[in-house]
């Protein structure tokens, strides 16, 4: 049997020498009983009360049959978490979450007991997922919060989560949160085998296992969902949809993911279907100008000034009338100032941002009209493209770089480029898969029943069967009452 | 071929470079270019000694953000050459710019031309695809150059818009849009007759000769809004109604309908105008003593019919004119207070029998004068062709291209709704 | 399997209709004039007859595709003439779309464009969807076919409210052999229903087979694609065979052009999307009939070459109408009406074949079978009906 010495110096070995581990000694019961711990990680009170308390309460019972571990684990250490480890890696998690390792002398096994007290933030209405209606948590950085936010939703015994481990130094904790009797198995083992395979030595966001988890050669469209509410992840798992929890991160992946989703908002559900529809419907147009509005101006003004109206022509060739720029170059240049705008207005203080925006409109808006540099159109079209960007939250990185090929393309080749470039990019998108599911549902392939919550959006009680594109096992959601069961409110029939 | 794939997916930079330098110079050469290109709204043709006078009436955008185009002006380059073509091209070689004939709505033909054959002429614009089919044809007495540049004295949206200006008068019975390809088209049919409208600019106040004309042609009653103009031109120009209708034969001009009531015939049995002005004179009976009735209407509708007898056809013109509105009584061209009294039976049945007769006066007057010069100006023939094929057929063979003076033509005009 | 039932009946009608609005409209005008909408419809009557012929060689190919059927039939060199000769057709016809836009974009959207770099680009974008499974190119047809559709029917409407009906009258006064030998020309523009032996096999049925469906949309696309002979005649009578396409000349007259522009180039753009998914179908189609005849594993090769070939053939050979027009007359007259009206009635008879053929040794394994389980001494089963009978007797 391995000395007390030998066993304590092994569990400080594991750590570097410079870890902060704290190691707090007790004889008690005429054993030597260590404690090892991370002093900033440690809930201080639950600590002191439910481990030392029940540490000094072991004298009571001295003379007593049963052994110390026993009693500790059993009786005296007032923790809701308390389990037995004896893997080195084991204890480095343990301590490295947080918990307290107890090793009592003469034991091979360990107690690891769950004290995890470092501060987190507190939960607050995301800042890119805010409805006028609706609830208004959002997820944190603390995984084991998460995880309650999303139990406290979803009351079922079905609910089942995965646990995984990944980072090779960060051994960031991710679950995998699904309802078993829904869910396509095939798409649970596929994202175990794939985050099981996945060799880095850290991850820090969960935007790294999003893109770790992107397997196909083409990176450019994301093949998972994200949100940063427990509602929106709730309602995606209850489709039959896969959550992944990364701890350190308030975004929540979900698997498999269609384009369309982007296209939904969680203020959706919350509202009238018809304003829905409509709302999606102008966010499908505002998608659609935000990336092809400049090149189409571009392509108008290069090469097909025979589109517009004569009226209209007109002003147009008033406004150009001096500007040595080619329109490409314009609309190329006001676009790269709008993205050094859209930057600096992120990093910046917010006592600046004044100055910021007067920098913005007066010397962009004005002036660089008045000397020439661009036309008032070009503005227009680069503000609408602009703003429409952010009708998608969740899009706009992939559609500010559309926006920007195809004003190039629109540029060099007119309508020909950009209806080439359409055709291209919808090919391209309905080849997608994403975990079994194609990206394009509910559109092609054509699931009728899934449209239902497509661009128009029905009414709750049409939606009886979850989403078919899934391929899930448990298709019926609700079903529809008998007419026994209707009444109005008087209560008369 | 795999291992080349693998390599230039590795070196994405290599494809983008090749595309760069393949497309990048060539559509800089490509580029329409708008502020290189000068858009042409309007064509004037004259006959000279060597060829063709092309007179170009163009858009020149002054610099400056000005919204509604009212910082435009219209300009006028002329330049001739062999053919229209070339003179076209020259026009571009003046001014240093491309001609965009893209957004031209009008071609003005000069008397002189209608010596040559129209159709040769205009193909140049039915070949051009980027040129609109619907460029509508012109002829003016004396030089098109000259009423050309008239129609710098429009308001802008009216001299640039002359197209959209006169699609307005047909609908209201005074004007005819004659668009080439239309022109062409019945040039080739069976008639091998075609029309098309005269223009004529005048200063304000001379615009309208005849006493049957009803409103002024203002340009405030023009398509288009009434825009401020920065032109040094004074707008004090204005389209004459009820131009004349020219007709030809094969391309090759034959003779006008210069009178009014003749050209208010050819406008009666036009199926887009519906709605119109005019007066009828010499009215008697009921209330009415030698009276001026001025009447008006919104909606007309005509037709067609043939019949065969005897292997003699009888084309008749089918008007059904609804909702007619008395607009001025004047009894020997005097106010008289009885006017003013709700008509009775008789003086209603008397009008009403006077419009018919009116409009039948109107459609036959000029159905006959092209008759005797051989032009079949309501394309008669192609509708007898189109409806009653064989018998068409018959009396084709019999009588070959006299076949107008073998038939007969007849006006039935029914009214509904006289106020 | 590759295709929904949708998208089959999607991607046919999208080929059909989109072959058919470019230039041949024009090219019949100089021939027929006002009758030419006749050569729409009695081709297309043709085409709906045969393609019962093609809806039952579909009905009862027990789930194998064409090219099992020949092999089972005739043998592997039979099943791989048949191939050659599909695939022939096909890529004649991804011809045919790839012109029609070169002329929409060559020679009326653009002032100058050098096509012979440009369409390059062209070149590389079919092969994309050429070279994507049939299943991705079902789907591409399918988020795009309301597109198409809405956008041909606003430019008929445009052009429909504004045409001249009676342009178009006499109905039929012309000779019968006028009629024929102009089908005949252009009959390489039709035959679209001979895509169904490609996706004998791949189509996902659920037990009820392709039927009344295509037979409806396709009589439904004979009919609209006449009207719009009528529509398009009817603006331009004489002047027909000078325009480069229906679908970008009907709307020319259309008023609003002049109120807001020629927004109708846009509803042209969103139809030539149809046409580019009908390039790609039938360079798709034509490169799975020699994958199968040369058997080569990897398609995007074939799919290269065939491009190339498109493309070779599009800017040398095609040069000018006439030559590509005299070429195309050609290759109807000889090759394209035989395949019309032949390859249906040759495949229904293999197919015969073929059934029998498998039934045969169907019943002969059975028998097999059943002798082998038994340990009894192999009958051939006509000796041992003859037992029974004789025993009956």
């Amino acid at each position: 049997m391995a000395t007390k010495k030998d066993i304590t110096q092994k569990i400080l070995d594991l750590f570097n020498k410079n870890a902060e581990v704290v190691v707090r000694k007790f004889f008690v019961c005429e054993k030597h009983i260590n404690l090892f711990f991370i002093d900033c990680l440690i809930n201080k009170e639950l600590f002191a009360s439910g481990i030392i308390g029940g540490i000094n309460k072991l004298e009571e019972s001295k003379g007593s049959k049963e052994k110390i571990i026993d009693k500790l684990e059993k009786e005296l250490i007032a923790v809701s978490t308390i389990k037995r480890i004896k893997e080195e890696k084991e204890i480095q998690e343990e301590i490295f979450n947080g918990g307290v390792i107890i090793q009592i002398e003469g034991e091979e096994w360990l107690l690891a007991v769950n004290t995890a007290g470092y501060s987190k933030r507190a939960i607050t209405e995301p800042p890119t997922a805010s409805v006028v209606r609706g609830p208004r948590e959002g997820f944190i950085e603390d995984i084991e919060t998460n995880i309650s936010l999303i139990r406290r939703r979803l009351k079922t015994p079905s609910l089942a989560i995965k646990r995984l481990t990944v980072g090779e130094r960060t051994n960031t904790s991710i679950a995998l949160v699904y309802l078993d009797d829904i869910v396509n198995h095939k798409v649970v083992k596929e994202l175990e085998k794939n985050i099981k395979s996945i060799d880095i030595d850290g991850v820090i966001d969960s935007y790294y296992l999003e893109e770790l988890l992107t397997k196909s050669s083409s990176k450019f469209f994301k093949k998972l969902g994200n949100t940063e509410k427990p509602d929106v992840l709730t309602a995606k798992i209850l489709e039959g949809r896969v959550g992944i929890i990364v701890d350190g991160s308030p975004i929540v992946l979900s698997a498999p993911f269609i384009l369309f989703e982007d296209m939904q908002s969680p203020g959706d559900y919350y509202d009238i279907p018809q304003r829905t529809s409509f709302v999606r419907f102008v966010r499908f147009v505002g998608l659609i100008l935000a990336i092809l509005l400049p090149g189409m101006y571009v392509a108008l003004q290069s090469y097909h000034y025979r589109v517009l109206p004569i009226n209209f022509l007109i002003s147009l060739l008033s406004s150009i009338e001096g500007i040595s720029f080619p329109p490409i170059l314009e609309i190329l240049f006001v676009l790269f100032l709008f993205e050094i705008l859209n930057e600096a207005s992120v990093r910046m203080p917010k006592q600046l941002g004044m100055a910021l925006s007067i920098i913005g409109a007066l010397v962009l808006g004005d002036t660089a009209v008045q000397a020439g540099i661009i036309t008032p159109p070009s503005i227009v079209v680069v503000a609408i493209s602009g703003i429409t960007l952010y009708i998608i939250p969740n899009e706009s990185s992939e559609a500010s770089l559309l926006r920007t090929l195809f004003t190039i393309v629109g540029g060099v080749a007119g309508f020909y480029g950009i209806f080439l470039g359409f055709i291209i990019l919808a090919t391209h998108l309905v080849s997608i898969q994403s975990y079994f599911a194609p990206y394009m549902a509910p559109y092609a392939p054509s699931v009728d029943i899934d449209k239902k919550d497509g661009f128009t959006k029905k009414p709750l009680s049409y939606m009886s069967t979850r989403p078919q594109s899934l391929r899930i096992k448990n298709i019926i959601r609700q079903r529809s009452k008998t007419k026994s069961q209707g009444g109005n409110a008087d209560g008369v029939n | 071929m795999n291992k080349v794939i693998d390599f230039l997916k590795k070196r994405v930079w290599i494809i983008i470079l090749i595309a760069g330098i393949l497309f990048i110079p060539q559509s800089f050469n490509y580029q329409a270019k708008i502020n290189m290109r000068v858009l042409v709204t309007g064509i004037g043709i004259d006959k000279t000694e060597n060829g063709y006078e092309v007179t170009a009436q163009v858009i020149m955008p002054t610099p400056g953000s000005e919204s509604g185009g009212s910082g435009a002006r219209l300009d006028f380059i002329s330049e001739t050459g062999e053919s229209i073509s070339e003179g076209v091209q020259k026009i571009a070689y003046k001014i240093g710019k491309t001609a965009g004939l893209s957004h031209a709505g009008f071609v003005i033909v000069g008397e002189n031309v209608l010596e040559e054959n129209l159709v040769t002429l205009l193909d140049f614009f039915a070949r051009d695809a980027k040129v609109n089919p619907s460029l509508m044809l012109l002829i003016c007495e004396g030089n098109a150059k000259d009423t050309l540049e008239q129609t710098g004295k429009l308001e802008l949206s009216v001299g640039v818009d002359l197209q959209k200006v006169f699609i307005y008068k047909q609908s209201s019975l005074n004007g005819l849009v004659m668009p080439i390809e239309e022109f062409i088209n019945a040039t080739f049919g069976i008639s091998k007759s075609s029309i098309a409208s005269g223009i004529t600019i005048a200063p304000e106040g001379e615009e309208n000769t005849s006493s049957k004309a009803q409103n002024e042609s203002g340009g405030n009653e023009q398509e288009g809004s009434s825009q401020g103009s920065n032109q040094t031109q004074a707008k004090n120009a204005r389209i004459k109604f009820y131009n004349e209708i020219y007709y030809f034969k094969d391309g090759k001009y034959i003779g006008k309908l210069d009178e009014e009531y003749q050209i208010l015939g050819v406008f009666f049995t036009d199926k887009t105008a519906n709605n119109g002005e005019f007066k009828i004179s010499g009215v008697t009976g009921g209330i009415l003593e030698d009276a001026t009735v001025g009447v008006s209407f919104t909606d007309k509708k005509a037709s067609t019919k043939v019949k065969f007898k005897n292997g003699k056809p009888t084309f008749t013109f089918n008007i059904k004119i609804k909702d007619i509105k008395i607009t001025e009584m004047l009894n020997n061209d005097k106010p008289s207070v009885n006017l003013y009294n709700k008509m009775d039976k008789e003086t209603m049945n008397v009008i009403k029998e006077k419009i018919k007769e009116e409009v039948q006066n109107f459609i036959i007057s000029a159905f006959e004068q092209a008759k005797a010069d051989g032009v079949d100006i309501f394309d008669v023939g192609e509708k007898m062709y189109q409806t009653k094929t064989k018998e068409w057929k018959k009396f084709y063979d019999e009588y070959g291209d006299n076949y107008l003076k073998n038939l007969d033509v007849k006006v039935n005009v029914e009214i509904l709704n006289i106020n | 399997m590759e295709l929904t039932k949708r998208q089959a009946l999607f991607l046919i009608t999208i080929c059909f209709v989109a072959n058919k609005v470019q230039r041949l409209p024009s090219l019949v005008s100089s021939a027929l004039g006002r009758h030419g909408f006749l050569v729409f419809f009695a081709m297309g009557v043709i085409d709906v007859l045969f393609l019962l012929l093609a809806l039952l060689f579909n009905k009862n190919n027990r789930g194998k595709t064409t090219y099992q059927i020949c092999k089972t039939a005739g043998g592997k060199f039979y099943a791989k003439i048949i191939y050659v000769l599909l695939g022939i057709y096909y890529l004649a016809n991804a011809l045919l779309p790839y012109e029609a836009v070169h002329d929409l974009f060559a020679n009326i959207l653009f002032d100058f464009l050098s096509w012979e770099t440009y369409s390059l680009v062209f070149a590389i974008t079919v092969f994309f969807v050429a070279n994507r499974r049939l299943k991705n190119i079902g789907r591409l047809g399918e988020i795009f076919y309301y597109t198409i559709a809405l956008s041909f029917i606003v430019l008929l409407v445009l052009g429909a409210t504004t045409t001249n009906y009676q342009r178009t009258l006499p109905f039929a006064d012309l000779e019968a052999k006028m009629l024929i030998d102009t089908c005949l020309t252009y009959s390489l523009w039709f035959g679209d229903f001979l895509i169904i032996y490609m996706i004998v096999g791949k189509v996902k049925e659920d037990g009820k087979k392709l039927g009344w469906q295509i037979i409806l949309m396709y009589s439904i696309c004979v009919i609209v694609i006449s009207f719009a002979y009528i529509v398009f005649y009817g603006l331009y009578e004489h002047l027909s065979p000078s325009q480069n396409s229906l679908i970008s000349s009907i709307s020319q007259f259309s008023l609003l052009n002049l109120e807001i522009g020629r927004i109708d180039w846009f509803f042209v753009l969103f139809f030539q999307i149809g046409t580019v998914v009908a390039s790609g179908v039938y360079l798709h189609l034509a490169s799975q009939s020699f994958q199968e005849v040369f058997g080569i594993k990897d398609k995007k090769y074939i799919v290269l070459v065939l491009v190339a070939l498109i493309y070779i053939a599009d800017i040398f050979v095609f040069k000018s109408i006439q030559e590509g027009v005299s070429i195309i007359a050609f290759i109807s007259k000889y090759f394209a009406i035989s395949m019309i009206l032949f390859m249906p009635i040759i495949l229904l008879i293999t197919e015969i074949v073929a059934n029998k053929k498998t039934l045969k040794k169907y019943n002969f394994d059975k028998y097999q079978i059943l002798y082998q389980k038994n340990k009894q001494p192999q009958k051939e089963p006509r000796k041992e009906l003859k037992e029974k009978e004789a025993v009956s007797e």
